[in-house]
């Protein structure tokens, strides 16, 4: 089969090209890193089938980052037929020297120059002719977003594949680089110029990969005389050049249009310490309290949850089961206390549904305008106190809404030192949507205790995150990223980014909902739960918690959001004192993360670290509770 | 030459070297732009280094633009 690989930086739209050219949407967002995988897809092109590949962001063949280096191993392994170069038209200088890369590699490459759009707004000027004919590839200008574009890039993509390599273009390497090229006898994906530069730039996988092909006398020889040769050269000597080419090869074709140095309104508010407070405590406010809160926790949860399940829906079924079967302990699986509707089904859709999928939709909104760079940026001193740079505001903020998603996206930072700093907080005091909509919905009536909670979770977390940043040895984190300019997001792509994450959660959720229910179910049958909250009953009365909260603790364990829906019952039943509300909130919020985040802790950060950081996360919040309880002089039961 | 930190914000200046030996670093600054010879507009220096180069702008820690000196 013939295979395309879409290619370039991160935030160019490669994605949704993904989507347009296969119907299949992968995430696309404006902060680089998201498309952590690479999504495969068919498309028919010229009568033919063809495998795509949207592969994660990448800047040169020199991969830094874990992306770089997937889409590095992707296209050295799968060789693909095509390579569709997305770029950002309005900066074209800094994409070009990929394009240069790509095609010294010995790739079949089309230039798309992509958000036009923004590009003429800026009053970038392209001629893309002329281009075209100095790089001796296809130029294409587009506007994915609008759909401007597609149809004349699946047309020139047809020709490319089946008309072969588009002739007559040079191979832009430096001279070095080509006669380094000469020494390599094997065969290898990349043109030898190539393999040869990465190789002088000590490049760990490319090294290897020559050490096997090649004599080891010859290979000695040569190339380490051309190792000489560059050492006398200064750091990035190669990068430099292509940078140096790409600007001769703009000479009279790229205009760059007014550059207008930021210091409007929109980046006063955005990016200033003090005015940037502002429009971050109004997107928090409006975005999770107001939306999220009030509107999915609070009204949704009460139409889907109160009306049309409790009223309508369950109670009806209850009926028509209870006249259909005659066997009671059958008839509990399915509609007792712990029945796979009446809990199962009931939080899952009716509780969790709609508070996850309205935080679902107000995160793809920031991201989508481009606010959350933004934010990283204001929030990078304050999170380097932590060990953690402005990009754990990703992670972190996603967090929010569901922290097994988080710790995947936790790939995004650069080093392991980071990514485990970050998994703890997960796990330890970042609350996930439907907890935090529970929560905020239980204490919202004592706006004091709701304060109390936030400046205890709070204060938990910038304590533990401060406390890891001494005691784990490695270097601090290093903050650099791109700031895209603020962007109208398009409402089809949120609500189709929302769905995708939705369709993630519910493949994963209501599994798991329902094997909770038939465990806890089983656990009462046989008579273990009572066992088990009368075990868990001594520790949770030194936090001054009645015994009952110990299957909700349980339950959390599950997942989270479980346990935070089995509070909400026991305070509706009249159970809790406003106090105990408050410590069980707590250590609620930070008590071990559920089922599907630790199997996911276990997935990136492995066993033993998993293990660790559960332990450590169950006695902090152990500890934070007892210490509340004392603070808020409540008594031991 | 000097370095990028003490270019007031306002100012254009033209990269002139990454004083590192540190490769990762080289790379990332590069996959950003800030490669000798490209023009900056220094934006603000706080919360951190703000550049804009061409159309994007760039933030960049202190601790990495304390590397970056500047024509």
């Amino acid at each position: 089969m013939l295979t395309v690989a879409l290619v370039g930086n991160p935030n160019v739209g490669k994605s949704l090209l993904f989507y347009h050219l296969t119907g299949n949407y992968a995430t696309v967002s404006n902060y680089p890193g998201t498309t952590v995988e690479v999504s495969q897809g068919r498309t028919n092109l010229a009568g033919r089938t063809c495998l795509v590949y949207d592969t994660p962001g990448m800047y040169s063949l020199s991969p830094v980052s874990v992306e770089e280096a997937v889409t590095r191993r992707l296209l050295w392994e799968a060789k693909p037929d095509l390579v569709v170069h997305v770029a950002d038209a309005k900066n074209l200088p800094r994409m070009l020297p990929l394009t240069l890369e790509l095609l010294a590699a010995g790739f079949n490459v089309i230039l798309v120059l992509n958000m036009m759009d923004e590009a003429e707004k800026l009053g970038v000027r392209i001629r893309r002719a002329e281009l075209s004919r100095r790089l001796g590839i296809p130029v294409l200008q587009a506007a994915f977003a609008h759909g401007r574009g597609l149809a004349a890039l699946r047309r020139e993509m047809a020709a490319c594949l089946l008309g072969g390599k588009a002739g007559g273009h040079v191979c832009r390497e430096h001279p070095l680089a080509i006669k380094a090229g000469r020494c390599l006898k094997g065969r290898y994906p990349f043109a030898a110029a190539v393999v040869a530069r990465l190789f002088l730039e000590q490049d760990k996988e490319i090294q290897a990969a020559v050490v096997a092909r090649e004599n080891k006398a010859v290979l000695a020889d040569c190339l380490t005389l051309f190792a000489d040769e560059l050492a006398q050269q200064e750091a990035g000597f190669f990068a430099v050049w292509r940078y140096r080419e790409a600007e001769k090869l703009l000479a009279g074709v790229f205009y760059p249009g007014s550059e207008k140095p930021g210091g409007g309104l929109v980046d006063k508010l955005t990016l200033d310490p003090l005015g940037g407070l502002l429009p971050a405590a109004v997107v928090l406010y409006a975005g999770l309290y107001l939306f999220v809160g009030r509107f999915g926790a609070g009204y949704l949860v009460d139409m889907i949850e109160g009306v049309l399940l409790g009223e309508i829906i369950l109670p009806r079924l209850t009926n028509w089961l209870s006249a259909l079967s005659g066997w009671p302990s059958f008839l509990s699986l399915l509609t007792g206390e712990f029945g796979l509707l009446t809990l199962g089904l009931r939080y899952a859709v009716g509780v969790v549904m709609p508070i996850v999928g309205t935080y679902f939709f107000f995160f793809a909104l920031l991201e989508d305008s481009g606010y959350l760079p933004r934010l990283a940026y204001l929030a990078d001193a304050g999170l380097k106190k932590l060990g953690l740079g402005g990009r754990a505001v990703i992670p972190l903020a996603l967090g929010f809404g569901c922290g097994t998603m988080a710790v995947l996206v936790t790939r995004v930072l650069e080093s392991r030192r980071e990514r485990l700093i970050a998994t703890f907080l997960l796990a330890l005091a970042v609350p996930c949507s439907a907890q935090l909509g529970l929560i905020m919905a239980l204490l919202s009536r004592e706006p004091f205790a709701l304060l109390l909670w936030a400046a205890a979770v709070g204060g938990i977390f910038f304590l533990a995150g401060s406390m890891l940043n001494l005691l784990l040895p490695g270097q601090p984190a290093q903050f650099f990223l791109e700031l895209p300019p603020l962007r109208r997001p398009a409402l089809q792509a949120i609500l189709q980014k929302t769905m995708a994450r939705m369709r993630w959660y519910f493949a994963e959720v209501i599994p798991v909902f329902c094997a909770v229910s038939f465990v806890l179910w089983l656990l009462q049958q046989t008579g273990f739960l009572a066992a088990l909250t009368a075990a868990l009953a001594p520790l949770l009365g030194r936090m001054g918690l009645p015994p009952a909260l110990g299957r909700v603790f349980l339950s959390g364990f599950f997942r989270r959001d479980y346990g935070a829906a089995g509070l909400f019952d026991l305070y509706r039943e009249g159970a809790l004192s406003e106090g105990q509300l408050l410590v069980a909130a707590v250590v609620l919020s930070l008590f071990l993360p559920c089922l599907a985040q630790l199997a996911m802790m276990i997935r990136e950060r492995g066993l033993a670290a998993s293990v660790l950081i559960a332990c450590a996360v169950a006695l902090l919040a152990v500890a934070a509770g007892i210490l509340l309880r004392i603070l808020l002089c409540l008594p031991v039961l | 030459m000097l370095p990028l930190l003490k270019k007031p914000a306002g100012s254009v200046a033209v990269i002139a070297e990454i004083a590192t030996c540190d490769r990762t670093v080289i790379r990332k600054m590069s996959s950003l732009g800030i490669v000798p010879g490209v023009s900056v507009t220094v934006l603000r220096h706080s919360p951190a280094v703000l550049l804009q180069s061409g159309h994007t702008k760039i933030a960049l820690d202190r601790n990495l633009a304390g590397l970056v000196y500047v024509k």
